[in-house]
């Protein structure tokens, strides 16, 4: 998904937040939401991919810390913000947050599909 | 192509606009703001001044700030007849739109209508349908602030350059009209999008008037109580009060001498005071404080600081209270506050927005966001239905996001589709949008069901259930233009079963992933099915764009190409022709280099 977003934007990893701004942008005003609905979207999922901001990082670190049980967690573990593929240093402190956690075997399991994510990131960029 | 028309509805006044190259406001009623006022004389319906002029001394046959009761089941019974609130809207749309005819011999048919952002659906569906009754083509409901900031990115375009090397503002719009509040974050430059919208449908002039007529009848001698329950005494008292609060924008001081205020039982009051800015300050200081809470609160949804916005952008009528923009300067003191007319800005918006729709307006792109969370109901662990976000606030549109659930019993038959709007996890908590039954394939034990709501700018709200490996699939549409045709769908929340056995249950299941990542394999292809509905705006658009630039460009080699390709795509829209996408895309690339 997150190379996916890439090649949508046709940004690079490397690419700060006001680069990948100004791809998305140029993109926008190629497909207006208003003539373009389909194209429109694909560049905004790209484009949230992409660029997770530090308050929603904040918040979900909020939410995570209120998960009591499997439920919770899942549900937690469903919503639409939680592709932790930016690069936020926060991202870190996340991760080690999440570890903290007593989990569940299917919430484990998760982690570590979130944390592949995380490395194979982390290996595009350098 | 037929012109679109922008339309505020406003509590107080209401305004009608068209873009005749530069949005104009259409003078009706002397200068275009018409108070949104309706008084039933006999068989003679008035609107606008006249009717605020009869209101006064007909209360109770006269209706003013209508916007308020949109979307409820409210209605009024006025001379033995009664009314739903989208019912006297319409009264105050058809007469603009006959006023318009009157003065300039114009016909209204397709209309823009702006509402509060933070406005919600049953109120935005109630809006739709005064313009139906109207007799109206209703081509969009486009929020307040996001007009108003339409407007002035057209007002600023020529001037963009702010000479600091960013193209780009961040820019706060207050707006605090006669019924209702708004606070917008937006990003403006090459494209206008809102970051964060949030607000109260229910704070606006009305309850500055109500506290400073509430500090009149304390100040009336005598059994001022009685006329609490006066309706035409309460009428004065109101009337005079909005008379006091508009002075006293422009002067510290103003004073209050009315006699003969009649109260029950052919008592005659009198009112005699003076009353200062700052006084009137402190009776409404709540109000006030209340709308900064808000702008507060779009800030940290908007993920900026107050230093980080350049511009704050104040609509509606009551900004003209000084001490708004003393405290907003306190909050953001680098920024700029341009002079905006607070009563216009919002109707010429919606011409601009009517523009955008049409494709006559092609140099500016605006992304809007929903300002609700849009939640399925389902069960939790514990058997209790809770709302599941599927769309939060804040989300660009059009948007479509989806969202797994499971069957919450063995061999579900059937499983309800509730869809509700608001922040709360709990249902009763939140607005009912409707819901629909889903009827599965029950020889399963346990299913896979996911859930995708779509949101299109239209205010559409577009519902597709499929249970997984089973081909079972519903695709129904929560029509918010159509309020009275929803097939098949409930909207009453008191009729909604209460068992969990009928809903369906958070997923917890592994064995699906990749449901999200597909939509976006796809990289770019065209959209499906040129035939459909926008298409025809869509090839304006691109049309329009070209035609845009080819008359800035100079002569040369580019040029001649451009020309050609543009005539190569006019050619296959007429012959419908196959290679047309292909052209399209074409096209678009070479406009952007």
């Amino acid at each position: 998904m997150f190379r996916t977003a890439l090649k949508i934007l046709k940004v690079s990893p490397q690419d700060d937040k006001e680069t990948i701004h100004s791809a998305y942008t140029r993109l926008v005003r190629r497909f207006p939401p208003e003539q373009f609905p389909a194209q429109f979207k694909k560049v905004q999922n790209a484009y949230h991919e992409l660029t997770l901001s530090d308050q929603i990082l904040s918040k979900l670190l909020k939410e995570f810390k209120d998960c009591n049980n499997k439920f919770q967690l899942t549900a937690f573990f469903c919503s639409d913000h939680l592709d932790l593929t930016s690069t936020d240093p926060k991202l870190e402190k996340i991760n080690n947050l999440l570890y903290q956690n007593q989990a569940s075997n299917k919430v484990k399991q998760i982690l570590e599909n979130i944390d592949l994510s995380a490395v194979e990131y982390r290996k595009v960029k350098k | 192509m037929e012109k679109i028309y922008g339309i505020d509805l406003g509590t107080t006044n209401s305004c009608l606009a068209v873009l005749d190259g530069q949005p104009r406001v259409i003078p009706i009623d002397g200068n275009g703001i018409v108070p949104s006022v309706v008084s039933f004389d006999g068989s003679n319906t008035l609107v606008g001044r006249l009717a605020l002029n009869r209101s006064l001394a007909f209360p109770e046959q006269s209706v003013r700030s209508i916007k308020r009761l949109m979307g409820t089941d409210q209605s009024l019974k006025i001379n033995n007849q009664t009314y739903k609130p989208e019912e006297i809207s319409a009264i105050i749309l058809k007469y603009l739109c006959q006023e318009a005819k009157k003065l300039e011999g114009l016909e209204v048919n397709r209309v823009v209508i702006t509402v509060p952002a933070y406005f919600s659906e049953a109120q935005r569906r109630a809006t739709m349908a005064a313009g139906q009754l109207a007799g109206l083509t209703v081509e969009r409901i486009v929020n307040e602030p996001t007009a108003a900031a339409l407007f002035y990115d057209l007002l600023s375009v020529k001037s963009k350059d702010p000479g600091d090397g960013k193209d780009w503002r961040y820019s706060l719009v207050y707006d605090l009209g006669g019924g209702t509040f708004d606070v917008s974050v937006l990003r403006m430059g090459e494209i206008i999008e809102v970051l964060a919208s949030t607000g109260d449908t229910h704070l606006g002039g009305d309850d500055f008037d109500a506290q400073l007529t509430n500090y009149f009848i304390s100040h009336i001698e005598g059994s001022s109580v009685d006329l609490l329950n006066y309706r035409p005494a309460m009428a004065r008292l109101n009337f005079i009060a909005e008379k006091a609060k508009m002075e006293l924008s422009s002067r510290g001081i103003t004073s209050v001498d009315e006699t003969m205020i009649s109260g029950p039982g052919r008592r005659d009051y009198s009112l005699s005071l003076s009353i200062s800015r700052s006084e009137f300050e402190d009776l409404t200081s709540q109000l006030v404080n209340n709308t900064l809470k808000f702008v507060d609160q779009a800030l940290a949804e908007a993920g900026l600081l107050a230093s980080d916005i350049d511009r704050v952008l104040l609509v509606g009528g009551m900004t003209r209270m000084p001490i708004i923009a003393e405290k907003l300067s306190a909050i953001f003191g680098q920024a700029q506050m341009p002079i905006l007319d607070p009563d216009l800005s919002v109707a010429k918006g919606a011409s601009v927005q009517g523009a955008l729709i049409t494709g006559e307006n092609v140099e500016q792109v605006l992304v809007d966001v929903t300002a609700h969370t849009l939640s399925l109901m389902a069960n939790n662990e514990n058997h209790e239905a809770v709302c599941v976000p599927i769309i939060p606030r804040n989300t660009p549109i059009p948007t479509t996001r989806s969202q797994l659930f499971s069957t919450a019993v063995a061999h579900q038959e059937m499983g309800l589709l509730a869809v509700f709007q608001g922040e709360s996890r709990q249902p009763k908590d939140n607005d009912f949008i409707g819901s629909t039954p889903f009827y599965l394939n029950s020889e399963a034990l346990r299913s896979t069901i996911e859930v995708e709501f779509s949101y299109d700018v239209n205010g559409m709200i577009h519902l597709v259930a499929e249970q997984k490996g089973h081909k079972r699939r519903l695709a129904i549409d929560l029509d918010s233009r159509n309020p009275y045709s929803s097939a098949g769908v409930v909207t009453d929340f008191a009729s909604l079963p209460r068992n969990f056995r009928e809903f369906f249950e958070i997923d917890d299941d592994d064995d699906d992933d990749q449901s999200q990542a597909e939509d976006l394999i796809d990289v770019m292809e065209p959209e499906p099915a040129s035939q459909d509905e926008g298409a025809e705006q869509k090839w304006n658009f691109v049309l329009k764009r070209a035609h845009n630039l080819l008359s800035s460009m100079e002569d040369g080699e580019e040029k001649i190409k451009l020309a050609d390709l543009t005539k190569r795509y006019y050619k296959a829209i007429n012959e419908d022709s196959d290679n047309l996408d292909d052209l399209e895309d074409e096209l678009l690339n070479l406009m952007d280099e």
